[in-house]
């Protein structure tokens, strides 16, 4: 438990040494949400879901699954000899979902910013963005854990990813659809369980079988 | 002669296929079919594509984790060779789908939970194929596809069963709001083309799943023999 707590630690503290990296997610964020407003200025209720949606997948992708990416051969030498896999990918898990809250707020408090205020029901909206994004940031994690075992990792990665985010950004888009219509705190209440479920059951997989993809 | 090995499949496959080819046009169908007309004969070509698929996608599931308990080699290629079958027969139902869709809704292609899962599903099972192409070490493969396997399979299962069946709006047979083939099956002719299909076409695609298996095992094993004999020259010289 000390082990996992002092690695995500470790993380959190090299995302912070090399600033510029997590700099460029926002301002990736920033750019991808000019596009939107630029290209669907007076964006629609149904269409500011999706939207928001496709904006958080792919500009997160690089954002989370970096830390994996660039890790080189010597690096894995080196975590192998002091955690064990099942520590290190829960402190990876730990740390994406802390890095993945903080790109969510940023990412919706610029829509509200720029788009202006559309969604009828704020707290719910921000609910559901915070519980999938979770899920999002657990499956990232455990495909770019595959895929950097990969001869191209950078190929590799969003083919690996982006399906098997879908089943969850599916049931996401549906709940902030309705945050966004205002029906109500209660009526996302079925779509939270369902996700949290999902994502739980996916990061309980990832964390039986990161053994078998962890040794090369 | 030479022997072929599992004979009786074989023969079995080949009867049932063809069977249910010229059956299947020939059989007089239920009265009241509404629109779908003569289009319903697709029954015996599309869904046991997909039947099919998901039986052979099961079979590959289990020998993925098999693998990872027993960390067996043939179980590894047993795994790979059923899931690529398993892809053309997804990509051969999608096909007869779309077919029968041009014909049935004017489009090859709409707005549905049940393709859209799919779509997503085979994107799944892409990124699989590039990755048991893209990892040269056999045993590093194997450990990361069955991994990746494990994860998908339920995935795939959640997208194109569980989600149009909850969906309240789908046109597909069978899911959301729209009536099954049952509905118009009152005379229960169908069933006796619907079920030889079904096992028919699995077992001509296992039949192919088989010859891949045999020509991987006989490469493994040159593969090996190469390494003893060089270890052996190295050793006496």
């Amino acid at each position: 438990m000390k082990a996992i707590i002092n690695t995500v630690k470790f993380n959190l503290l090299a995302e912070w040494k090399s600033k510029f990296s997590i700099l460029s997610v926002f301002i990736y964020i920033f750019i991808a949400i000019l596009i939107t407003f630029l290209s669907l200025p007076g964006i629609d209720k149904p269409l500011f879901a999706s939207v928001f949606w496709i904006v958080m997948i792919f500009t997160t992708l690089q954002g989370i699954s970096k830390s994996f990416i660039n890790m080189r051969k010597g690096h894995f030498a080196y975590w192998q000899q002091i955690v064990t896999p099942f520590q290190f990918l829960a402190s990876k898990l730990i740390s994406n979902a802390i890095l993945m809250f903080i790109f969510t707020i940023f990412c919706s408090i610029l829509f509200r910013i720029i788009h202006g205020n559309i969604i009828d029901d704020n707290f719910a909206f921000l609910i559901t963005a915070l519980i999938t994004g979770f899920g999002i940031a657990s499956i990232f994690t455990i495909s770019s854990s595959i895929a950097v075992k990969t001869d191209n990792a950078g190929m590799l990665l969003p083919v690996l990813t982006v399906p098997l985010t879908v089943p969850i950004i599916l049931i996401g888009l549906k709940a902030s659809k309705k945050a966004v219509d205002g029906l109500g705190f209660f009526t996302i209440l079925p779509e939270i369980g369902l996700l949290l479920l999902l994502s739980l059951l996916i990061t309980g997989l990832g964390l039986l079988l990161i053994k078998f993809v962890w040794k090369d | 002669m030479k022997r072929i090995p599992n004979k009786w499949f074989k023969i079995l496959s080949i009867l049932l296929v063809l069977y249910v080819l010229v059956y299947g046009l020939l059989i007089p169908l239920p009265s009241d079919v509404g629109m779908l007309d003569e289009t319903i004969r697709n029954l015996f070509y599309h869904v046991p594509m997909w039947f099919g698929m998901m039986l052979i996608m099961l079979v590959a599931w289990i020998y993925s984790m098999l693998y990872l308990v027993k960390m067996n080699p043939n179980y590894d290629i047993y795994a790979t060779e059923l899931n690529n079958v398993g892809i053309i027969m997804g990509l051969a139902g999608l096909f007869t789908g779309m077919l029968w869709g041009f014909g049935t809704w004017g489009t090859p292609w709409t707005n549905d939970p049940k393709l859209n899962g799919v779509a997503v599903g085979m994107c799944m099972y892409g990124g699989y194929w590039l990755l048991q192409k893209s990892i040269h070490d056999n045993e590093k493969r194997a450990r990361l596809i069955a991994v990746f396997n494990i994860f998908i399979f339920p995935l795939f299962i959640a997208l194109i069963y569980v989600m149009p069946k909850l969906a309240t709006f789908s046109i597909h047979p069978g899911s959301g709001d729209t009536v099954n083939f049952k509905t118009y099956n009152k005379t229960n002719n169908m069933q006796m083309v619907f079920y030889p299909a079904v096992i028919g076409w699995s077992l001509l695609f296992v039949w192919i799943a088989e010859l891949r298996i045999r020509i991987k095992k006989l490469k493994l094993k040159k593969e090996n023999e190469e390494l003893f004999t060089q270890h052996i020259v190295t050793k006496h010289t």
